[in-house]
């Protein structure tokens, strides 16, 4: 201790730790967005739900994983060998080489990423369906609002900074999985790097965007109409299940004209991807689908009048009472 | 003195349909009350002033900065809302630093504000628990750190005791009161409670009906009334018979000698007349047998007052749309110099 400071008496903690002005500077709003998005899941991720989903999520990106890898590692085995799997069955070299090439489609082609994204999308929706809540619904409930928007942020940054955190948790899933399986692929393959390499790489970012741009928005207005989980539940399986169901009984079976199928607003959304990847859906899995221009108007439309929505319902939120 | 609060013929409403003013009015650095029954324009009043809502007319200036310059206005603005506005799973301390980064502080310095802040507020020990365990108490003041973190000039406090017990409320009152005095802050207290505005505020400002009714000077509200004493007796004799200008009152009397001009503020003749007075008390008292065991000036009752200001204007009926079939008219301003 020094001189001055022994003779003054030893000050306590709090006379050090008083009151004290901010001399730094304030950033734009903009900052806030990620601090928004930052937040959001944080709370999100302390739920263990959703780590669990999330888990889940990755089981299947590591069924491509490993798929891919078993693909390349048989093809490198001798021809005329069986290739034991566990320790009674023994498959073909051949059997299994067709099977993960023509079946499973684990060659790195856009095939395979159209079936990850595809399926890796409908653990999205579930995740989705129960973080609404988590993610915005909560601000309405608990009327968290005067908190936010008493700071010098506007509605835009608010709904950016939740758009921010929902799209992360859906890429997460999706489109990082996806470039991971596209660099293992690069990797295990012959490690030149072409035009058609490189238009896969941009078809995948633009996949992982169309689910961004198709699931994002709906998840905000969703959540922020019906606040609670059951309902935000209810809606996303009345949208992505029933409707599904309903296009593909009044199409498939019913006879009605391939463009009811356009109500199945998850099918649209693939039907876009899948465009977007340079992949014919084949005949087998979808007999009969709606016009692309008609899918391509439902997923262009359907977030813009969800933003027009949230747009509306946080403008007629009482900041103050 | 340069004015942090201004405003200039300022009319505000919802759908085009005025609720507020015309309203000029002006804040010098220093601490308002805001004062009014429900429907008065208090909310409609901070929500133009936060920059939610857009004036129909006239103009201002908060801090320097123009109404309607949005989220820049809002930089130099602390809000401590009446509703709880609590983001439920988060901890205490999670939550004041979210506010420093949504009001533009770093992360690294938002998280330091934070701890100090909430060290200030002796919310040291409860800064990791979920601010859902957290009582009235504790939520008034995390609510008070999260207005503070990125140290506006200007506070608007929305019923800041509210919900609190009456050690709660002194802390609440003492806190506002340093901050003002040792750190500059300052506020615009906007309350249903004339005793939080008197213990805190150096200007009030009464609304009613979207007007300003009454702007004064807290110190000279409360006034001593001439020539009345509040009067408590020990020891009455049974069928003793009191004057006629002791009214029995609570557990006193209330004594009232008549006008005789003027007030009795400061004067050396008004203060000679209130001895002359107290020992008048004191005979009478004594003439029955009596002891005195209090006697005191009759301070004027500022919720009469503001009800019957309030009556005068009309404020009573003029409250509007739903929440006037709840009010129960100019008496709901509850408190007062006691209280």
């Amino acid at each position: 201790m020094s001189e001055f400071l022994r003779e003054q008496g030893t000050p306590s903690m709090g006379d050090f730790l008083e009151y004290r002005p901010y001399r730094g500077r304030l950033r734009g709003p903009m900052s806030a967005v990620f601090a928004i998005a930052r937040t959001s899941l944080a709370l999100l991720f302390r739920r263990k739900l959703f780590w669990g989903l999330y888990l889940l999520g990755l089981i299947i990106f590591f069924l491509y994983f490993f798929g891919q890898y078993l693909l390349v590692w048989a093809g490198s085995q001798d021809s005329g060998q069986a290739i034991r799997v566990g320790p009674f069955a023994r498959i073909p070299r051949k059997e299994m080489i067709d099977g993960l090439r023509n079946m499973l489609k684990m060659d790195g082609s856009p095939g395979m990423f159209h079936n990850f994204l595809q399926t890796q999308g409908s653990i999205v929706m579930v995740i989705f369906a129960l973080a609404g809540a988590q993610l915005v619904g909560n601000d309405f409930r608990f009327r968290s609002f005067p908190f936010y928007f008493s700071k010098p942020i506007g509605i835009l940054h608010y709904l950016l900074g939740k758009g921010l955190a929902a799209a992360v948790l859906l890429n997460m899933l999706t489109t990082i999985p996806a470039l991971i399986l596209f660099f293992q692929a690069w990797f295990l393959g012959d490690w030149s790097w072409s035009e058609g390499k490189f238009r896969l790489f941009v078809s995948i970012l633009g996949y992982g965007a169309i689910l961004t741009w198709g699931l994002v928005p709906l998840l905000l207005a969703s959540s922020a109409g019906l606040t609670r989980t059951i309902p935000i539940a209810m809606f996303w399986i009345f949208s992505f299940l029933f409707l599904h169901g309903v296009a593909e009984g009044l199409v498939d079976r019913l006879g009605y004209p391939a463009n009811w199928k356009a109500l199945d607003l998850w099918n649209d959304i693939c039907q876009v991807g899948s465009r977007i990847l340079g992949v014919v859906v084949e005949a087998k899995n979808a007999p009969k689908q709606p016009d692309f221009s008609l899918v391509l108007g439902i997923v262009l439309t359907i977030p813009i009048l969800s933003f027009i929505y949230l747009k509306i319902r946080l403008s007629r939120v009482e900041v103050l009472r | 003195m340069a004015a942090i609060l201004e405003l200039r013929e300022l009319t505000a409403g919802y759908q085009g349909k005025a609720v507020l003013g015309p309203l000029s009015l002006t804040m010098e650095s220093g601490t308002l009350g805001l004062l009014g029954p429900n429907g008065a324009g208090k909310s409609t009043l901070l929500k133009v002033l936060l920059g939610i809502l857009h004036p129909i007319s006239g103009s201002g200036m908060v801090a320097g900065f123009p109404l309607g310059s949005g989220h820049r206005l809002r930089r130099v603005i602390g809000y401590m809302s009446e509703a709880d506005a609590l983001i439920p799973g988060m901890t205490g301390i999670d939550y004041v630093s979210f506010a420093g980064e949504l009001a533009g502080l770093s992360r690294r310095d938002s998280s330091r504000r934070a701890h100090e802040l909430l060290h200030v507020l002796e919310l040291d020990e409860a800064r990791y628990r979920l601010l859902d365990e957290y009582s009235t108490g504790m939520k008034q003041r995390i609510k008070l750190a999260q207005a503070l973190i990125h140290d506006p000039p200007l506070l608007f406090l929305d019923e800041p005791t509210s919900g609190l017990d009456p050690s709660g409320r002194d802390a609440m009152l003492d806190l506002l009161q340093t901050l003002h005095k040792n750190h500059g802050k300052s506020f615009l207290l906007c309350t249903h409670l004339l005793g939080d505005v008197e213990r805190t505020c150096k200007d009030m400002i009464l609304l009613s009906g979207g007007q300003v009714l009454l702007r004064e000077r807290v110190a000279s509200l409360s006034r001593t009334i001439p020539s009345e004493f509040r009067v408590r007796l020990l020891q009455i004799p049974p069928d003793s018979v009191l004057p006629n200008h002791w009214k029995p009152e609570g557990d006193g009397f209330l004594v009232h000698l008549g006008p005789k001009g003027g007030t009795s503020e400061s004067s050396l003749a008004d203060q000679n007349r209130v001895t002359e007075d107290t020992r008048l008390i004191w005979r009478e008292a004594s003439q029955i047998g009596a002891i005195v065991a209090h006697i005191s000036p009759r301070h004027e009752d500022l919720r009469e007052r503001f009800a019957q200001i309030l009556a005068e204007a009309g404020g009573g009926k003029d409250l509007r749309g739903k929440k006037q079939s709840t009010s129960p008219g100019p008496t709901q301003i509850p408190g007062g110099p006691n209280e």
